[in-house]
């Protein structure tokens, strides 16, 4: 394994490179894979790929915690490149490291990973100091308390549950599959799938439920937020729920679609289904 | 290049097994090294239908736990020379085996064999989990019914989130005359639902309950349709392309003839 005073160096190198995204791997205890700014999960994988490579003998095994601080990946993502990691170079994640609160809460809880709110600092560079008379502050850094933490399991995240919405960036939850019979999406912003919701799937949305294909399923709109509404391409939902007030079912989730966009929204203390027809409804204030 | 493929469904008794069973035959009798696992542990099936039932020493739970070799415990079929099948133990449970000892398995037997066809046993828990870890693509059964579909559609979602690659659809126990009268879901609508592309259809015929009784599949059988449905799949499988569909309709009587045109039943359900 590199030592840390290479770890110094490179460090020292990525300061006076231009800012070009790269991976760099910090040999703490345990080592921390640290991710670029501003990357998809596409984009990711091919410069883990590349840049790992290398090392790819000596990381087997090896348990890591991945700082993906400024980087663009999404909810849906960590799963992914946690198994990524796993397949391809046999590397278990076991921590996480991640501003917004929402992916925290998503990864410890669906994850089981461990979060750190903070990088721990690298061992201080060993430089020759003149003539300094206060010692240069050492960072002490609490040893990680230990905890018997299992690598992400093998089954997939089927439900999805986020509680509260992140403090800045993206209020709506977008689902670009299908969602299959059993899997759950809760959100507490606004939900958009682009792909079905079959017989046996739920959303649950704190603003509007937009389906882009057929709503075979359940949705539930606005638990947190009155004059929400849902809308689909192909509106069949087994249960259609709105704040309190719920519909069940009247048409077949078995027949085969229609396709014209309708909108579900509460007027006069009903919920009411009708065409779409390029205008939201007026809010009634309740 | 070997590869492993998992027969699954969900739902129980729309023939995974006998699915199974036939593919395996129809792969051996093109030539192909096939090896049929029975991952359904304490419930296990595949040797009866495959007629191989006495001739069962050791299993998988045995191999796996390091008391017999490999080849020991392989029984080779006594029609065909490339056919091996893998029994499961009767007297052990779905926990008596973990993913990673089935990964190492299905890669122990893929160095020997063309094609390791797994049965999966019904359910979404431990014996699924199993199956699906070594495999490399999926295949899923279905019956067209709403239960069937609701459950493939729940297991296809299982298959794709643990990173196989797109499953394929074969559709057993189908009725063409049910369909025709609109009394049973047609291929498109089950398609619609599923949205993965179709491998293959094979009709409800008697011969299959005859054949699975006797333990001799009808992928045997030269004058089967059923049969002839398995071999078309197993030719999709092996990566011919343009394998046209059998037409599932019983031989023109006059009568039916005369009514088609007459237009009082629709065209013809080519499947």
């Amino acid at each position: 394994m590199t030592s840390s005073g290479s770890t110094a160096s490179r460090r020292d190198l990525s300061m006076l490179m231009p800012a070009e995204p790269d991976v760099t791997i910090v040999w703490a205890s345990p080592p921390v894979l640290q991710l670029p700014p501003n990357l998809g999960f596409e984009a990711m994988r091919s410069l883990l790929r590349t840049r790992l490579a290398p090392q790819k003998e000596e990381m087997k095994g090896v348990a890591m915690r991945v700082d993906i601080a400024a980087s663009a990946l999404q909810l849906f993502d960590l799963r992914r490149l946690g198994l990524f990691l796993k397949d391809e170079f046999a590397i278990d994640v076991i921590g996480l490291t991640c501003p917004p609160e929402a992916l925290q809460r998503h990864a410890e809880r669906e994850l089981k990973l461990k979060i750190h709110l903070q990088m721990p600092e690298p061992p201080p560079p060993r430089v020759e100091i003149v003539r300094v008379e206060v010692p240069v502050p050492v960072v002490v850094v609490e040893p990680a308390p230990k905890v018997e933490v299992e690598p992400p399991p093998p089954t997939p995240v089927e439900v999805v549950v986020v509680e509260e919405l992140p403090p800045q960036g993206d209020r709506v939850l977008i689902v670009d599959y299908t969602l299959r019979s059993g899997t759950l999406v809760s959100f507490a912003g606004d939900v958009h799938v682009y792909g079905d919701v079959n017989p046996g799937a739920q959303v649950v949305a704190g603003g509007n439920v937009v389906v882009f294909g057929s709503l075979k399923g359940q949705a539930h709109a606005g638990n947190r937020q009155d004059g929400s509404f849902v809308m689909a391409f192909d509106m069949r939902p087994t249960l259609l729920r709105i704040g309190r007030l719920q519909l069940a079912g009247t048409r077949d989730p078995n027949q085969t679609g229609r396709f014209a966009p309708e909108i579900g929204y509460v007027s006069q203390g009903s919920i009411v289904i009708e065409p779409y027809r390029g205008r939201l409804p007026v809010k009634e204030v309740s | 290049m070997s590869e492993c493929i998992v027969i699954t469904s969900g739902k129980g008794g729309v023939g995974k097994t006998t699915s199974t069973a036939n593919l395996g035959v129809a792969l051996a009798l093109m030539g192909k090294k096939v090896v049929v696992v029975d991952a359904d542990i304490g419930l296990r099936n595949l040797d009866l239908i495959l007629g191989l039932e006495n001739r069962i020493v050791y299993d998988l739970v045995n191999v796996i736990e390091g008391e017999c070799r490999m080849k020991q415990a392989l029984i080779k079929d006594k029609r065909c020379d490339n056919l091996f099948l893998l029994p499961a133990a009767q007297t052990r449970d779905k926990n008596a085996v973990s993913p990673e000892g089935m990964k190492k398995l299905v890669s122990q037997l893929k160095e020997e064999f063309d094609y390791v066809l797994l049965d999966c046993p019904a359910g979404i828990e431990q014996g699924f989990k199993n199956s699906i870890a070594g495999a490399d693509r999926a295949l899923i059964v279905t019956t067209p019914e709403v239960s069937a579909i609701r459950d493939a559609d729940r297991i296809i979602g299982l298959v794709e989130a643990a990173e196989l690659p797109e499953p394929k659809l074969i559709i057993n126990r189908f009725r063409p005359k049910l369909v025709a009268r609109g009394d049973m879901m047609n291929k498109e609508d089950i398609l619609e639902i599923l949205a993965i592309p179709l491998i293959g259809l094979v009709p409800d015929h008697e011969d299959i309950i005859v054949t699975s009784n006797r333990g001799a599949p009808a992928a045997f059988d030269e004058k089967s349709t059923v049969g002839e449905a398995y071999r078309r799949i197993a030719r999709r499988i092996n990566g011919e392309a343009d394998v046209p569909f059998v037409a599932l309709e019983e031989p023109d009587s006059v009568w039916s003839v005369l009514k088609r045109w007459m237009g009082l039943t629709p065209t013809r359900e080519v499947a």
